[in-house]
């Protein structure tokens, strides 16, 4: 559905994309991560046509961002991190602009009516926008955003400044949008929040894509087990590397994280054949918060290197 | 309808406001008719046409102004850039909706100027007011426009009302001064009222393809470089008519048109360079194009001041050709095709030093040390040469181009090459070595 390809993007003196390809397929939801100024907002952009990239392809959907921007924006929503509303149309009007710039063919009050209860905004079309609190804007703007039924929906930080209940709800519109076919590319800093919905992960570091993979629940059988114990890593990493169906085995300082294609009774092996060879456990079962361990073991692992 | 010219509908015309628009423009020609002695005369024609100007002229330019300022204020403008909305549907949406409210009580003060006015030529000059309206709100779009390219908004409000104000006040003054008689253009006599409108009008398409193109640039969509050659063709040919006279041959009145063009050209390439942002990536974006041999990507890349730049150049080069050789008025006081050739050089230099100077510092302070140059090298220098009596220093280092041009036409090339290589040195130097990382806007 997204096919970045060689993708760079420079401001002056400074390289903010440096070659980043990658595929998102239809039907995901994707966590971009990674530390401030890797270069997410840049890419969001650029997957946005909102940023012209010094040379690379985007395809969105087989149409090609930098040829087409304006085709591309009738299949692409975006909410930026720092969005504005016309404080002063209400709901219903707002998100009749915006399916009126969106090219969308009237009458508009059904899909209006349609996506502002998606959103639970139902009871707040008649209400303008400038006297709702800061998570009801939050919802207009995604309203906004997708009432032209994109089929992919880019989201700068849209958790930020939410409280945990409408987090929780933002979370079950995202995995409610990604069950209707659509195709979702999220970043945030609040790992535990993208671990709700996300499906992927993409680690940004430097303008460099250093990371995209399937997070926890996403191979059928595939489970992800942390493991901690005292003592080096060295034979724990030969010991894994070995035993059959462990495979993307992450490991530093004292912390081994991997993919294990297996049922309970074979974890159970596993865990037999670790103590048995020596290594001194100290937990062992599925880690809990995949993309948060994924993403620190990604970081812990290169942040020698940096 | 247009969705955002509904959408600006919604926002400013609403029925109490236009009510009371319409309740005030009624209060003021209420006045008129009792200073008038109970009748619609002089007085109430007079304070009608100031309401129109008041109104639709200077208000309406600066409701268009923040039409569009009002979006990068509000944070809306990234929305709207993802819109399906085509520039052109963007750029008259936001001139017309803006300026609903304003035309509603600037035209019924038309209107009632119309009933009191005296009837002379009446159709003309309603036609005239019009137009001139038009043509100051199509540039207060364009100047917001500029303003927004460079995110500035902050003083943006100011900028629209003096340049409104200003257009506004010259509007008035020149239809009160020179609202009858005639004109002489490309050697016969034109009426001036006609004349004007016809001018009027055909500048307000110009603003308003202009706005179009800046829009684009917005709106991420490519355009071809080809309204600014169109536009410094047509005003180099519009103020050349003034000078052709009846009995002139075509390559005099070639010549004339052609030399009126390096000087608009020059004009639009100076202004290019300070008024426009300039996007430090843009030589590499050109040279990747050009690698490719996108020769359309590389058309619609070409920064605008370099296309005005070459616009003077390829006129300064029809002046070679069609300027006549001796004999006419122009020839005996100047110099003109070697003066071309100056100016166009001098041209070269200082906007390759002005992209120089501005590739090495930070973006904001590039104008400034740009204006310094510009006030060093035709000023300051030149003047402290003289003081000092050094006039071959001066025309050695700082050779004015309209002074001795044959003799400054050479060192002006040299200059004009090495400012050449200075620019491509401080763009090399600011882009390499590149840095990954840092890339986040937030």
């Amino acid at each position: 559905m997204i096919d970045v390809s060689d993708l760079v993007f420079d401001y002056p003196g400074v390289r903010a994309l440096d070659g980043v390809s990658c595929h998102l397929e239809r039907g995901t939801i994707t966590a971009l991560v990674g530390p401030n100024g890797a270069g997410k907002t840049t890419l969001m952009r650029c997957v946005c046509g909102l940023e012209r990239p010094l040379s690379g392809r985007i395809a969105v959907d087989g149409i090609d961002v930098v040829e087409e921007p304006r085709r591309s924006h009738e299949r692409l929503g975006y909410l930026s991190d720092f969005f504005g509303l016309y404080d002063e149309l209400s709901v219903a009007r707002c998100l009749e602009h915006a399916a009126r710039t969106h090219g969308l063919p009237g009458p508009y009050a059904a899909r209006i009516r349609d996506t502002a209860s998606r959103l639970g905004l139902g009871e707040r079309l008649a209400q303008r926008t400038g006297t709702l609190s800061r998570g009801l804007r939050q919802r207009v703007a995604i309203a906004q955003a997708i009432i032209h039924a994109p089929r992919v929906l880019v989201l700068d930080e849209p958790a930020a400044g939410l409280d945990p209940e409408a987090r929780h709800a933002l979370a079950g519109l995202f995995r409610a949008l990604r069950a209707d076919g659509m195709t979702l590319l999220v970043s945030s800093h609040i790992l535990a929040e993208l671990e709700q919905y996300a499906t992927h992960m993409l680690v940004l570091e430097r303008g460099r894509l250093v990371e995209h993979r399937a997070l926890a629940g996403q191979h059928g059988a595939m489970r992800t087990l942390a493991l901690h114990y005292l003592g080096a890593d060295v034979p724990v990493a030969s010991l894994l590397a070995a035993v059959r169906g462990v495979r993307g085995v992450e490991i530093a300082s004292g912390r081994a994280l991997f993919e294990f294609d297996g049922d309970e009774r074979a974890q159970a092996a596993l865990l037999a054949q670790l103590v048995g060879a020596g290594i001194e456990v100290t937990q062992f079962g599925l880690a809990a918060s995949d993309l948060q361990e994924r993403y620190l073991a990604t970081v812990s692992r290169r942040a020698p290197a940096a | 309808m247009n969705a955002e010219l509904r959408r600006l509908l919604w926002l400013d015309f609403t029925g109490s406001r236009a009510g009371a628009m319409l309740m005030a423009v009624a209060a003021i020609a209420g006045l008129g008719w009792l200073l008038d002695g109970e009748s619609f005369a002089g007085t109430t024609a007079t304070l009608m046409l100031a309401s129109f100007i008041a109104l639709t002229v200077a208000w309406g330019a600066n409701q268009v102004g923040h039409a569009l300022l009002d979006e990068l204020r509000a944070r809306t403008w990234d929305q709207q850039r993802m819109s399906a909305l085509s520039p052109w549907a963007m750029s008259w949406g936001k001139l017309l909706g803006a300026s609903a409210l304003p035309w509603l009580a600037g035209g019924s003060a038309l209107l009632l100027h119309a009933c009191a006015a005296a009837p002379e030529a009446l159709a003309w000059k309603l036609g005239l007011y019009v137009a001139g309206a038009l043509f100051i709100h199509a540039l207060a779009l364009f100047g917001a426009l500029l303003i927004l390219q460079r995110r500035a908004q902050a003083h943006g409000s100011l900028v629209l009302r003096f340049i409104g104000g200003l257009l506004a006040l010259a509007m008035v003054y020149a239809f009160f001064q020179r609202e009858r008689g005639a004109l002489e253009w490309g050697g016969h006599a034109w009426p001036m009222l006609p004349f004007i409108a016809v001018v009027l009008a055909q500048a307000t398409a110009w603003v308003l393809l202009g706005c179009q193109r800046l829009m684009s640039e917005e709106l991420q969509v490519r355009t071809q470089p080809w309204a600014l050659p169109g536009w410094v063709i047509w005003t180099g040919t519009l103020l050349g008519g003034f000078f052709v006279t009846a009995d002139m041959p075509w390559p005099a009145r070639i010549g004339i048109v052609a030399a009126l063009a390096v000087g608009v050209a020059l004009a639009a390439a100076y202004f290019a360079a300070f008024a426009l942002r300039t996007d430090p990536m843009l030589p590499r974006r050109l040279m990747v194009a050009v690698a490719r041999g996108d020769w359309s990507r590389a058309g619609s890349l070409l920064p605008p001041w370099l296309v005005a730049l070459v616009c003077a150049g390829l006129a300064a080069l029809l002046v070679q050709l069609t300027w006549p050789a001796a004999g006419s008025l122009f020839t005996a006081f100047l110099d003109t095709r070697t003066t071309a050739l100056a100016l166009f050089a001098a041209g070269l230099r200082d906007l390759f030093v002005i992209h120089a100077l501005g590739s090495s510092v930070r973006e904001d302070r590039g104008e400034i040390i740009a204006l310094l140059y510009l006030a060093l090298a035709y000023w300051l220098l030149p003047g402290i040469f003289a003081l000092a009596g050094a006039q071959a220093l001066a025309a050695l280092l700082t050779p004015l181009p309209w002074v001795l041009p044959a003799r400054a036409l050479p060192v002006l090339a040299l200059q004009a090459v090495a400012a050449i290589a200075l620019a491509a040195w401080a763009w090399t130097r600011r882009v390499r070595p590149l840095t990954a990382g840092a890339g986040d806007r937030s």
